[in-house]
């Protein structure tokens, strides 16, 4: 156990951006799940004598338009963004590994229509899509959730299917397949842990993509809504303040966006970097 | 070569169209599958059902929806896109109306920031490990984690509100300003070209911010993706025995250009086509006018035609690109061609 | 052996060697997976010699430090390694140069002959062009002279129809025509001193010893000193007029290729010799047990451990000179050499 722990210290000293991004995502993870203890005020209260009133002791990041306090609805945020980037991502593998173990190991037309499904995408700019697919289903968090999902699922097929593809031509299937292995045993305890790898690093790069796509989304009107505290829906809504001076309606929301993004950025950063050398030592 | 050349191109547009006609596809029945009756809008509370039934058939709504695609693609074809219903205006005339609006948004700002982004992540692959690299890849990062529209915003603040060196965020010149007449569609180059030295200053004013905005959204990426081919090309094979024959550090650098060269564009375009979205998102704040605003706000009002239009759009736009990039590849890359 | 036509300069020692390898050690730190730091002892003492006109053979299994040798010559060690000792050249030490002294050497004076050389050629620029930029950096020539000086040396080297090939790519030419462009590389600017690294692998049978007979021919014509790098002795045997065998990052026997095929003085050259031979006859001699681990460091004999002759002082006594046998200019690095 100790040892294992030593290990880890390691790693994070060999490779200190793992170390700071997983503690970025790890004090958001903390506020979300944290957020009724850590809010000091209801994030939907209104306070109408305090509309629009700038950063002070009572309201610690001001009040938005609606009178309400910023802190509190700041820290709700993180529950809506990791409601739906967790789920999103969670999906995303969930459609995406079996299809890229299928159409690695077995091509065909699935391994056909995966290549297209990703020329399809990469013809078009996704933003655009998700956007166009959430308005026309209805805007509901559950909508965002798959269209993310489904959005993303393509890119984990692809990771796996290329790991598999590279592993398909090593030893280490032909003495699987010497041995007797059937296919399907083949595929789960052979190929997957060793395709997992390759993924690790798209989890945390896809998590930061679904939390800044549906706060575009909010932003644009799309989604979710006044009043609940989501982070892009405020700035939407601090947006129209911006010309006037009232800065922090849409600055501290963005603010909380760019660090929690960054640190999901900063962490698939090291993670690509400690693959890669773990790769060149095996 | 520019007969195989041109064969080879025609070869990828035959490719692309289908791809093309496969994401209008979807999107015209996700729009039309999913909520939103254009029937009630247009005919206002008070119409009869005689009168929805009329409006539906003018529509061509009544038939099946397989059939209203295939109507649609004929039409298209010969250029006819359909209405917007909120503004009864073709869809053609208003997207080649503000078309050339979007494409100087985008191109100026892609350009400037290839400009600052591939020397960067160039000198930070020649230098790795160092201080200067360290900060190029922090940089990178956390361009990479900035969304777009919330850039723009803290731009306003700052260049607007706080220092006033920038004109408010509407459109594209002072309102009290005439446009100037039409060579180009970009008020500052016809400007420019017409002389008109007070309206150009204003153009370009009223340029800056979204155009600066874009630039910095794009240069993290080109950045990145310049610094890790740069990388490779210096770790390869041929420029360690360029090295051992004493070529020298200028022509080594040379050469790791001319090599990279060819990814680096190839990523700017692909970086062109993602940067469609990202712009629209500036033009809703800014005001901008062009088609990704429009785009944006058809869809938030479920105008059909519109929204289609808009996706049309993209999608051309992208295999537009993309073919360039192809021919690009084919003329500067002697390697591909065995390939193609 | 070698060609009775083409007699090598009188043997060596006596006169200034063309290059002097003098207790070279060599060690790379780096952190593993877990970020703890290793060192890898690559070369420990290397002592080796080059005489003028003469062909030297550098001969071991993989890792014993032979390509690190050639690299450390020719001055393409990443900024980590920690290297000690001189490597002596036309006087100077290369190890002590940088930059601009040093690449008025390489290229010039020493070629190099690269190993694989599909990948050691630049992909996007045509091989005569390559040439010429190689010819002008170092000479005042015109274009037109050194492109003719470049078309020559392709005629050299047996290329066939050398005007066309001139503007060839380098991903056209097959595996022995790109192995004779680089040759062409290394010696066009008439070097002291070739150093081929390797220079047969991934080449068929048939056109390795083309390319060897060519080297050889060459480098006698220009009256030239070479070292070729090699895992193989039948080169060593057919090409060379000296060898030196590595293990572990030392030298642990070299001299005249004549004296040591007949009386190899180290047990380790002993079953390398046995070990070819009997890859004719019938019997494989076993060579290895665990190839020696470069981590460790030791000053004592590193062959002790598998030596079948192993002595108590040979675990303990220091081993850093060679020791000379019967002939000044054979050497051994073993406490048991003494008796022949």
């Amino acid at each position: 156990m100790r040892t294992t722990l030593m290990a880890w210290l390691n790693v994070f000293r060999g490779f200190p951006s793992i170390a700071v991004g997983l503690l970025i995502v790890g004090l958001y993870a903390a506020m979300a799940l944290l957020a009724p203890w850590l809010a000091p005020m209801d994030p939907i209260a209104v306070h109408a004598d305090a509309v629009l009133s700038p950063p002070s002791a009572r309201f610690l990041l001001g009040t938005d338009g609606n009178g309400m306090d910023l802190f509190s609805r700041i820290i709700y945020g993180a529950r809506y963004a990791f409601g739906i980037a967790v789920p999103a991502v969670l999906l995303s593998i969930l459609i995406g590994l079996p299809v890229g173990l299928w159409a690695g190991y077995r091509g065909g037309w699935i391994d056909e229509g995966l290549l297209r499904c990703m020329d399809l995408l990469r013809v078009f700019p996704s933003i655009i899509l998700a956007l166009t697919i959430v308005a026309a289903t209805g805007q509901s968090i559950m909508n965002v959730i798959l269209v993310i999902g489904l959005l993303d699922a393509p890119i984990f097929a692809r990771v796996v299917r290329a790991e598999i593809l590279a592993l398909r031509g090593g030893l280490l299937m032909e003495s699987a397949r010497a041995i007797g292995n059937g296919t399907s045993r083949m595929l789960f305890v052979h190929l997957l842990p060793n395709s997992i790898s390759g993924a690790l690093t798209q989890i945390s790069v896809r998590m930061a993509w679904a939390i800044r796509v549906s706060a575009t989304l909010a932003f644009v009107g799309i989604g979710i809504q006044q009043p609940t505290p989501e982070w892009g829906a405020m700035i939407r809504q601090g947006a129209e303040f911006m010309v006037t001076g009232e800065w922090w309606v849409a600055l501290f929301p963005g603010m909380a966006l760019v660090t929690l993004i960054f640190g999901l950025n900063l962490a698939a950063d090291g993670i690509q970097d400690w693959m890669g050398r773990r790769r060149t030592q095996r | 070569m520019w007969v195989q050349l041109f064969r080879f191109l025609l070869r990828r547009l035959a490719v692309s169209l289908p791809l093309v006609v496969g994401v209008v596809f979807v999107t015209f029945m996700l729009v039309r599958i999913g909520g939103g009756d254009p029937v009630a809008l247009l005919a206002g509370p008070t119409a009869s059902a005689q009168e929805h039934a009329e409006i539906r058939k003018g529509l061509g709504l009544d038939q099946s929806l397989v059939t209203q695609f295939g109507i649609y693609i004929s039409k298209a074809a010969q250029g006819d896109l359909g209405q917007s219903w909120l503004s009864s205006k073709q869809v053609s005339e208003e997207i080649t109306k503000r078309a050339l609006v979007t494409l100087e948004l985008l191109l100026w700002g892609v350009a400037i920031g290839a400009l600052v982004g591939i020397p960067l992540g160039a000198r930070a692959a020649a230098r790795r490990g160092s201080m200067f690299d360290q900060v190029v890849r922090a940089l990178s990062l956390a361009g990479f984690s900035i969304p777009t529209y919330w850039l723009g915003l803290i731009a306003i603040l700052t260049f607007f509100y706080a220092l006033g060196l920038s004109p408010a965020p509407m459109g594209r010149l002072d309102a009290t300003l005439i446009t100037p007449d039409r060579i180009t569609g970009s008020y500052f180059i016809d400007a420019l070209l017409r002389g008109q030295w007070e309206v150009a200053r204003s153009a370009l004013s009223h340029l800056l911010l979204p155009v600066m905005t874009v630039a910095v959204v794009a240069c993290a990426p080109i950045m990145k993706h310049t610094r890790a081919i740069a990388s490779e090309i210096v770790d390869s094979e041929f420029i360690r025995f360029a090295r051992s024959s004493g070529l020298g550090e200028r022509r080594i650098r040379g050469m790791v250009l001319r090599n990279s060269m060819v990814p680096v564009l190839t990523f700017v375009g692909t970086e062109i086509v993602g940067l469609l979205g990202t712009s629209s998102l500036i033009e809703l704040i800014f005001s901008w006018g062009g088609i990704g605003q429009w785009g944006l706000q058809s869809i938030l009002n479920g105008d059909f035609a519109a929204i289609q239009g808009y996706v049309l759009f993209a999608a051309l736009l992208s295999v537009v690109v993309f073919v360039v990039i192809d021919a690009a590849n084919y003329l500067l890359e002697p390697r591909g061609r065995e390939r193609m | 052996m070698n060609h009775p036509t083409m007699t090598p300069a009188a043997t060596s020692d006596a006169v200034n060697p063309v290059l002097s390898i003098r207790g070279v050690h060599l060690a790379f730190a780096s952190r593993d997976a877990v970020g703890a730091v290793r060192r890898a002892h690559v070369l420990n003492g290397v002592e080796l010699e080059v005489g003028p006109g003469r062909i030297v053979g550098l001969i071991g299994e993989t890792g014993a430090g032979k390509s690190m040798t050639a690299t450390a010559t020719i001055g393409l060690l990443p900024p980590s390694a920690e290297i000690k000792g001189q490597i002596i050249f036309e006087g100077v030490d290369l190890l002590s140069l940088q930059g601009a002294a040093l690449d008025k050497v390489r290229g010039a004076r020493i070629g190099f002959v690269a190993q694989n050389p599909r990948a050691a050629l630049e992909p996007v620029t045509r091989v005569g062009d390559q040439l010429v930029r190689l010819i002008q950096a170092h000479s005042s020539l015109s274009s037109q002279a050194a492109r003719e000086r470049a078309i020559a040396i392709l005629e050299a080297v047996g290329i066939p129809d050398p005007q066309a090939r001139y503007r060839a790519y380098p991903h056209e030419l097959s595996g022995g025509m790109a192995q004779r462009v680089v040759i062409a590389m290394a010696l066009v600017n008439l070097p002291q001193l070739v150093i081929a690294d390797e220079p047969t692998t991934g080449l068929d049978v048939t056109v390795q010893a083309q390319v060897l007979d060519l080297l050889q021919q060459l480098v006698r014509a220009q009256g030239a000193a070479a070292l070729i790098i090699t895992h193989d002795l039948g080169i060593v045997a057919q090409y060379c007029d000296d060898m030196a065998i590595m293990f572990a990052g030392r030298v642990v026997e070299r001299g005249p290729v004549a004296h040591i095929f007949a009386k190899p003085q180290h047990p380790y050259s002993r079953r390398l010799i046995a070990a070819s031979r009997a890859r004719i006859g019938t019997a494989l001699t076993s060579m290895k047990s665990d190839p020696p681990d470069l981590f460790r460091q030791t000053t004592a004999c590193v062959y002790a451990d598998r030596c079948e002759l192993v002595a108590a002082v040979c675990q303990s006594a220091p081993l850093e000179k060679s020791c000379s046998t019967a002939a000044p200019d054979h050497r051994v690095l073993c406490h048991l050499a003494q008796t022949p």
